[in-house]
């Protein structure tokens, strides 16, 4: 049996306030983790531009992975009223600059919200970038809808996603065709195989949510789905391929 | 390290290695939705698909609402499919005058090999005198009972009720929860000959189980998946995968739960 390319989502490296003994934080660690799992490529998040310094960490995460043809930067926004943070018209620019692909939203003091956010998603969504969303930074189902009622081409991929939650999600899906779920914690029972028989595979896209969740819990999650082999190549890397390729500056 | 951890990245069954999971649920669940509601032949297919050879159930309804409902219907699963399923008579401190019937009414099959609770839904703390006679008749009748703890701190206190209870083994599930608080876990449970623990968690993080096996005994773990209520695979595959050495990991897949249940 072939073992499907994975291209990781949702992963994350990198020094923060808190770990444990056992937590990879160093890329080596994590790179380290990726072979040990089967997980072939992924798109990283930077510890230090979440919980430090979001401008200067997200430069800083460009530099650290330059050289590993595996790792593929994920830069994280705040709000740019403040003057802390590039405008959106700049962020492009700088994305564009650094060959970043995708956008998420770090914790903080402030809300998630079309009045704060408004001006970023409309840029992110004109340049098709997909913006991965921990569903415990905008706090509820309903600030998910209004997020995606108020730009509807905008790409969520939504992550934190958890197994009690499928009757929310499931009318999302329904009403959002630009709304993906990441799988790390997506782990319904026959959750996967429910949702591809309603909605498709194209929905789903794998993060293994390392080091916050255990890396071969989630690829165990998608190779023993009772799914076809090319959905699972789908919601293994093909979706979040096309999604990244589909981005235009 | 064994090849057949291999199979993980492929989807495929775990082979030649004996697999028991202490820890799943049947039946549907009122607060979410679970996809053709964990039927008892929907689990025995997952059974198969990870390589698992039985697995220990309660229905979900028996903690949640009505446990003479739910115990019955985990008896027709049990029947349909001998030793691939076993069960838990889930029982409720709360209707106290019921518990000693239920059991006696389960008494002679061979299926049911535990006691569950669900403090959760029951509220009574795990030291109360409504669980003495179910505790006694658990500890005659050489029956686990398997409690819902969340957290370091009800795992602490359920170690305090084993103490009182020397006689009877209790299981306390979802252990990783408190792994912040791993050294203390590690120290009661390696204390107490009667107390075990299981490895049902959805949210496990990265490093969790090795971290679980560099303090509590391993002999004193047994994999659980709360499959049923979600999904098996990850579990599984999280500790076939772990960077955990072979005797440890077959000890937690299957050899411990084998001595505990006798089966």
């Amino acid at each position: 049996m072939k073992k499907i390319e994975l291209f990781d989502c949702e992963a994350s490296f990198g020094i923060g306030g808190y770990k444990r003994e056992t937590t990879p934080v160093t890329k080596e660690e994590m790179l380290s983790k990726f072979d040990r799992y089967g997980i072939d490529s992924a798109l990283m998040r930077y510890e230090y531009a979440s919980t430090g310094n979001a401008r200067m960490g997200n430069l800083e995460l460009c530099e650290v992975i330059k050289n590993d043809a595996r790792l593929f930067p994920v830069w994280y926004a705040i709000p740019h009223h403040t003057g802390e943070f590039p405008a959106p018209a700049e962020l492009a620019r700088l994305m564009t600059e650094n060959g970043v692909k995708m956008i998420s939203l770090p914790g903080g003091n402030w809300t998630v919200a079309e009045w704060s956010c408004g001006e970023l998603f409309n840029m992110l969504s004109e340049h098709k970038i997909p913006l991965l969303l921990p569903l415990s930074r905008v706090g509820d189902f309903n600030a998910v809808h209004n997020i995606l009622k108020a730009h509807k081409e905008l790409r969520v991929i939504l992550t934190g996603v958890g197994y009690t939650v499928m009757r929310d999600v499931y009318s999302l899906l329904s009403m959002f065709p630009n709304l993906y779920i990441s799988t790390s914690l997506y782990r319904g029972f026959e959750g996967i195989e429910d949702t591809v028989e309603r909605f498709g595979a194209k929905r789903l896209v794998f993060g293994s949510g390392m080091p916050n969740v255990s890396g071969a819990s989630s690829v165990a999650l998608l190779t023993y789905a009772r799914i076809s082999d090319e959905d699972k190549a789908l919601i293994g890397s093909g979706n979040i391929k096309r999604l990244l390729s589909e981005v235009t500056f | 390290m064994m090849k057949v951890w291999e199979n993980v990245k492929y989807g495929l069954p775990i082979e030649g290695v004996r697999i028991i999971d202490t820890h799943g649920h049947c039946g549907p669940y009122s607060d979410f939705y679970i996809p053709r509601e964990a039927s008892h032949d929907v689990i025995v297919e997952l059974l198969d698909n990870l390589g698992v050879e039985c697995t220990f159930l309660s229905a979900n309804v028996a903690f949640k609402s009505d446990f003479v409902r739910g115990n019955a219907y985990l008896a027709e699963g049990i029947e349909k499919h001998p030793g691939r399923i076993y069960g838990y008579i889930c029982l409720n401190p709360v209707y106290g005058d019921e518990m000693i019937p239920e059991l006696e009414k389960y008494k002679n099959n061979p299926g049911f090999k535990g006691i569950k609770f669900h403090i959760s839904i029951n509220k009574t703390p795990f030291s109360s005198y409504k669980y003495e006679p179910a505790y006694k008749y658990a500890a005659e009748n050489n029956l686990p009972i398997l409690h819902h703890t969340y957290g370091a701190d009800p795992l602490l206190s359920l170690a305090a009720a084993a103490k009182q209870y020397p006689d009877t083994t209790f299981i306390a599930a979802h252990s990783e929860v408190g792994i912040d608080s791993v050294e203390k876990i590690g120290d009661v449970v390696n204390s107490l000959d009667n107390l075990y623990i299981d490895t049902a968690l959805a949210g496990a993080s990265e490093g969790s189980i090795e971290l679980l096996c560099k303090y509590v005994d391993t002999k004193k773990i047994l994999f659980g998946t709360d499959g049923g209520f979600y999904s098996p695979n990850f579990t599984l595959g999280r500790i076939a995968m772990a960077d955990i050495d072979d005797e440890k990991k077959l000890d937690i897949l299957g050899r411990n739960a084998e001595k505990l249940f006798g089966i």
